[in-house]
């Protein structure tokens, strides 16, 4: 088992640290968030490689996480150590100011935006990792545009 | 107003500048291996030492015949410091397969007795060591009153009389390991689920009396580092004049039996404590993160001396008494002296579920072998379908005594320091 494990661990880690990295927005926080999303994974390899597809599983298992406990334990953490503005202004090539503002979303809110513009996921599929209704994630979607004075196009939002 | 587009072009600049940490994988695989770990000793804790294996277990048994004497026994009992590699050239030779072993109470007659699963007040038995060929130590618990004693039952008489009264502070306080001094019997006791605390530190003497509490293990002990389960023993043993006992982590710490403060043993650091005075480099089965990893060392606590096994090219797993060695090769069980002389190999017996068992035994999901002689033999009541059940005695030092119910309102167990008899 150890293996196969090993070896989905070495090839995919990075591409989940980023994952987590966009999820969560902070880099301690994003290899927290993949290590202990492998640790489960790592539990329960042997079922999932024979059933399931393992990155979809893991990346299930990250956002559910980030949303529920793990976003709270850390939350403290954060607003105690965060620094200014700045990190993001000195570490982002782009548009920062839009990076930045993504921080101040609610951590459900955040994740439909990731998993929506990042993952590339319909709604239904969103709704479907996050356990709630399509109709959620929609409305969750639309808030949080609004909040970020992203302007919605129909044309690309009727993938699903 | 900011399009979609620049919202995906955001996310993507973001992940594609987000560098992974280097250690990644190394930090996923030691958090694995110390995941399991604990796992594995919360749920040695939370079980009690009741051990259930499907028969035959993991463990293949085929061909070959039992009971047969091992093809290079030495009878020369001298220690002797390792001073040479093996031949590489030199195959181990192959002992006796290990196939359909018979009971314990077969083989070995004079080693198995039944003993009532009550004492006479009704407190309910349980087996944890034993203290000589014909004395066995047993945990004595009455639960409606939720008092713990240990008592002495001779096995030749049938008579057993009280050590002591185990003290029982607060809900799931209990014992958990035992260990049997010349003089003194030791154990720790701890509440599992209470991750801030310690443990607690007891004695009390062989021929009776009072138990004594004669050290904590807390967060104040020295070296004890980043976690709850580090500041726990991980095996514990009674001199004439000290409790010496090993953390999760390692290292290795003294007390006096009168009293005073716990001092670390001078080179103990990366040490774990198998039986007094002796030390491995591996810490014992159930704080051991990693089943591959080989004990390369004993280091005598009392004299320092060091003695360095022989390792044959592909063996992991190697667990080393100051008299034998076991491992795994394949799906063999190697089985060798410390010194590397003796080198065989049991066909399809390898299991990362072996555990020494007295001074030269090991215990293989439910068969005892005999690394002496290989002579095998099972242990355990078979219950619905084909599990079998047994308890190994939770002793520091390797199991003296295992014990099943009889089927009879009884308790079966099996005494290794009776098996030479």
């Amino acid at each position: 088992m150890d293996d196969t494990f090993d070896d989905f661990v070495r090839a995919r880690a990075g591409a989940l640290f980023r994952y987590g990295f966009v999820l969560t927005g902070d880099p301690d926080d994003a290899a927290d968030l993949v290590q202990e999303a492998l640790l489960r994974l790592g539990d329960t390899w042997d079922r999932v490689i024979r059933k399931d597809d393992p990155e979809g599983y893991v990346r299930t298992i990250m956002v559910r996480q980030h949303i529920s406990w793990w976003r709270r334990r850390r939350r403290e953490h954060l607003m105690a150590e965060t620094p200014d503005v700045g990190y993001t202004d000195r570490r982002f090539d782009g548009d920062a100011g839009l990076w930045a503002e993504l921080e101040g979303l609610p951590r459900r809110q955040r994740a439909v935006l990731v998993l929506r513009y990042y993952e590339d996921l319909p709604d239904t599929e969103i709704a479907r990792i996050l356990g709630v209704s399509p109709g959620t994630v929609r409305s969750q979607a639309s808030r949080a545009l609004d909040k970020l004075r992203v302007q919605r196009q129909p044309a690309l939002m009727e993938e699903v | 107003m900011r399009t979609e587009q620049d919202l995906r072009a955001v996310l993507r600049r973001a992940a594609d500048q987000a560098a992974p940490p280097a250690g990644l994988v190394g930090a996923l695989r030691r958090a694995r291996r110390r995941r399991r770990t604990r796992r594995r000793y919360q749920a040695a804790l939370a079980f009690a030492g009741v051990v259930i294996v499907a028969a035959g277990g993991s463990v293949v048994f085929r061909g070959g015949a039992d009971d047969s004497p091992a093809t290079n026994t030495r009878t020369n009992t001298k220690e002797v410091a390792p001073t040479t590699m093996p031949d590489p050239n030199v195959h181990a030779s192959d002992r006796p397969a290990v196939k359909k072993s018979r009971p314990a109470r077969v083989v070995w007659p004079q080693a198995v007795s039944t003993i009532p699963a009550e004492a006479g007040d009704g407190a309910r038995y349980s087996a944890l060591a034993a203290l000589s060929p014909t004395e066995v130590l047993l945990r004595a618990d009455k639960k409606s009153e939720k008092t713990t004693r240990i008592d002495v039952y001779d096995t030749r008489t049938g008579v057993s009389r009280v050590l002591t009264q185990v003290p029982v502070i607060g809900n799931d306080y209990r014992p958990i390991r035992f260990e049997v001094g010349a003089e003194y019997i030791g154990w720790y006791a701890m509440t599992p689920d209470d991750t801030s605390k310690g443990a607690d530190l007891w004695i009390a003497l062989r021929a009776g009396g009072p138990a004594i509490k004669v050290a904590e293990t807390t967060d104040d002990m020295p070296a004890s580092i980043s976690g709850p389960t580090d500041e726990w023993p991980a095996s514990i043993s009674v001199t004439a004049d000290s409790l010496v006992w090993s953390l999760f982590n390692g290292g290795i710490y003294r007390v006096p039996i009168t009293g005073g403060s716990p001092e670390k043993i001078a080179g103990s650091d990366g040490l774990w404590l198998t039986s007094w005075p002796w030390a491995a480099d591996l810490p014992p089965y159930q704080a051991n993160p990693d089943p591959d990893h080989n004990q390369t060392r004993l280091v005598n606590l009392e004299t320092g001396e060091k003695r360095d096994f022989v390792i044959p090219p592909g063996v992991v797993g190697l667990r080393c008494s100051t008299s034998w060695c076991s491992g795994i090769l394949g799906r063999d069980m190697i089985v060798m002296r410390p010194d590397g002389s003796g080198l065989s190999r049991v066909p399809r017996f390898a299991s990362f579920e072996a555990r020494p068992a007295g001074s030269h035994f090991v215990e293989v999901e439910g068969t005892i072998y005999d690394l002496a002689t290989g002579t095998t033999a099972t242990i355990g009541r078979a219950k619905q379908g084909k599990d079998v059940a047994y308890e190994r005695g939770p002793t520091s030092s390797p199991t003296t005594l295992f014990s099943w119910e009889d089927g009879h309102g009884g308790l079966e167990v099996l005494n290794m320091l009776a098996v030479d008899r």
